[in-house]
């Protein structure tokens, strides 16, 4: 086990630093000159001068390479640069949206794992029944249902013909039960979809036919064998689901403005404010690569048959 | 609690019902594309005229769906609408599909340094959840629809990268290509010639899977203004531009919602069918 989380670690750190590349790359990318936006978006006045004496500040004279190390270094240290539009730390910004995100985020996850888990699990045993049959064609009008046309509809028949909910979220818990239904229900569907083949495919191997030949309590077979030997697989969809959650997010913290770090993410993309954008990508990457690594150790540690010699 | 019942086992997915459902669903989705090519000719009114005397109409007989608050209407919009989700995500699955194949196919032939390298990047495009790294390239290179294309399309093709390297890896040391090889059939041959066919099905099943994925991706781009730019008709955006008016012309909302919700169900099952149809033929 120590040989498997070492290797991921070596893995990790050229991952981290791949996805620092890509990133910083993503400024690059963009048309125009940097110097020119912090101008325009301090409504400083642009000439030939100022523009010159900005860019010896910003450093952009300097090679990629000088530009990229200089970043990184900061980086590590926990500074993300400063905002064009304010020169706030990048980093105070997206601690104040985090604070906002996780609650969102993480009642959104346990909302869809309280529905999804019992649902997903009952509709794999009563296969083909009247419940199966239900909670498919929810998973399937789940599966094909964005995000967004979900929020849309909840505002209309929740706040707008019931007025139970208020349109724009303030901090409370009423504000935040849109948005976490909104992410909820896709992940719900997703979720409920593949537990149930999951559940299914565990039932389906003859060690159940012998537990059940040796009269072992059916209750039993389910909540003990099929659970355990289901439950790698479970964490690995709920840890990849986090990605989809985090783009979710972003859609949905801007339709109920929500003041979290998707919300942040647009506002800068609108105003070009990039080390904001910049910020808010390579956080919301590098939480997602812990999660993924903390998925893979869950998996190894609960079914330990796996050869980590050799894969991960 | 009651026990549960004890149940047979499942029958295995039969043949018949599969091609069954492979035949009703795709019929559908070819259905679909008529639909949006022909959209042109069967659009009642212009869909982007705008006209102040028909603003915010409910529907009627003029105006099957309504107009919306620039007084469009709401139903020759939805329909030209169709061909921008449609085709565009049809467009970059089939992309991503060849590109990413093709990549896949060289790095698993091949070997050595240049896998190493490419499957790295992919390691890397993977630690970025999709949507985000696909706001974040789109909005700084400004939105228009090349560009939440190309934003999509950055990480889309690592999956068929992936796949298409597995399999090639497994198969090229098969006797067959084997004999090739000694033969003298040139790589490039055996890569596109031989090995390529053989790993062909079961990609082009995990690409009718993600029509409907992709689907969602474009359409909440749009959705966020980073997409198709206005007045373009798109399913996205046209739930974007009506939201807020939805007072006063629910039905610029729920038009829009429900062709994308029947579409997108479709091709959902369109995508399940061709991949249980790949697993039933493996299977016989």
């Amino acid at each position: 086990m120590g040989k498997f989380i070492g290797k991921r670690l070596l893995q990790l750190i050229f991952v981290l630093f791949a996805v620092s590349i890509m990133t910083f790359a993503l400024m690059y990318i963009a048309p125009g000159d940097p110097a020119e936006r912090k101008l325009t978006l301090r409504g400083e006045p642009i000439n030939a001068e100022t523009l010159e004496a900005e860019r010896e500040k910003m450093g952009l004279n300097e090679p990629f390479a000088v530009r990229y190390f200089s970043w990184l270094g900061g980086v590590c240290k926990g500074d993300l640069g400063t905002s064009y539009a304010d020169d706030t730390s990048v980093a105070g910004k997206i601690g104040k949206g985090l604070s906002y995100t996780l609650p969102l985020a993480l009642s959104s996850l346990a909302v869809a794992l309280a529905i999804s888990l019992p649902l997903g699990i009952l509709a794999a045993v009563y296969r083909n029944s009247v419940l199966d049959v239900i909670v498919q064609i929810f998973s399937f009008i789940g599966c094909a249902l964005p995000n967004f046309l979900i929020a849309t509809l909840l505002i209309y028949f929740l706040c707008i013909k019931q007025n139970l909910f208020p349109v724009i979220a303030d901090n409370s818990f009423q504000g935040l039960v849109l948005p976490a239904l909104s992410l909820a229900i896709p992940m719900c569907a997703r979720f409920i979809k593949q537990f149930r083949s999951e559940v299914i495919e565990q039932l389906d191997k003859s060690y159940i036919t012998g537990l059940r030949t040796r009269g072992v309590k059916e209750n039993k077979v389910v909540f003990g064998n099929v659970l355990h030997n289901s439950s790698p697989a479970m964490i690995t969809i709920a840890g990849l689901s986090i990605g989809t959650l985090m783009g979710g997010s972003v859609v949905i913290e801007n339709i109920f403005r929500w003041p979290g770090i998707g919300k942040l993410v647009m506002d800068s993309i609108t105003a070009r404010d990039y080390p904001v954008v910049l910020g808010v990508v390579l956080v919301m990457a590098v939480v997602y690569v812990f999660i993924n690594l903390v998925t893979d150790i869950l998996y190894r540690v609960i079914d330990p048959r796996i050869d980590y010699g050799k894969q991960g | 609690m009651k026990g549960f019942k004890r149940r047979t086992k499942a029958k295995k997915l039969s043949y018949k019902s599969v091609k069954i459902r492979l035949i009703i669903f795709s019929a559908l989705a070819a259905a679909l594309l008529v639909i949006s090519i022909i959209a042109p000719l069967i659009e009642p009114n212009d869909p982007y005229a705008t006209n102040a005397a028909h603003m915010r109409q409910g529907p009627g007989p003029e105006f099957i769906f309504g107009t919306d608050s620039l007084g469009r209407c709401v139903y020759s919009r939805v329909l030209a609408g169709a061909f921008t989700s449609i085709f565009s995500s049809l467009f970059l699955v089939a992309v991503s599909f060849f590109g990413g194949s093709i990549i896949g196919l060289i790095c698993g032939f091949y070997g050595g340094i240049v896998d190493a390298i490419l499957m790295r990047i992919t390691d890397a495009l993977l630690a970025f959840p999709q949507m985000v790294l696909a706001i974040a390239v789109a909005g700084v290179l400004g939105g228009n629809l090349t560009n939440a294309l190309i934003a999509i399309g950055i990480t889309s093709w690592t999956l068929y990268a992936r796949l298409a390297r597995g399999q090639t890896y497994s198969m090229k040391n098969e006797t067959f290509i084997q004999a090739l090889k000694l033969n003298g059939v040139s790589n490039g041959r055996i890569m596109f010639g031989h090995i390529f066919p053989n790993i062909f099905r079961p990609l082009l099943a995990t690409a009718c899977t993600q029509i409907g994925t992709t689907m969602i991706y474009i359409s909440g781009l749009s959705f966020l203004g980073l997409g198709v730019t206005p007045p373009m008709a798109e399913w996205g955006s046209m739930i974007n531009e009506a939201r807020g008016y939805i007072q006063l012309t629910p039905w610029a909302v729920i038009a829009p919602s429900i062709a994308m919700l029947i579409t997108i169900l479709i091709f959902n099952f369109f995508g399940d069918a061709v991949r249980d149809m790949t697993e039933v033929r493996n299977e016989r």
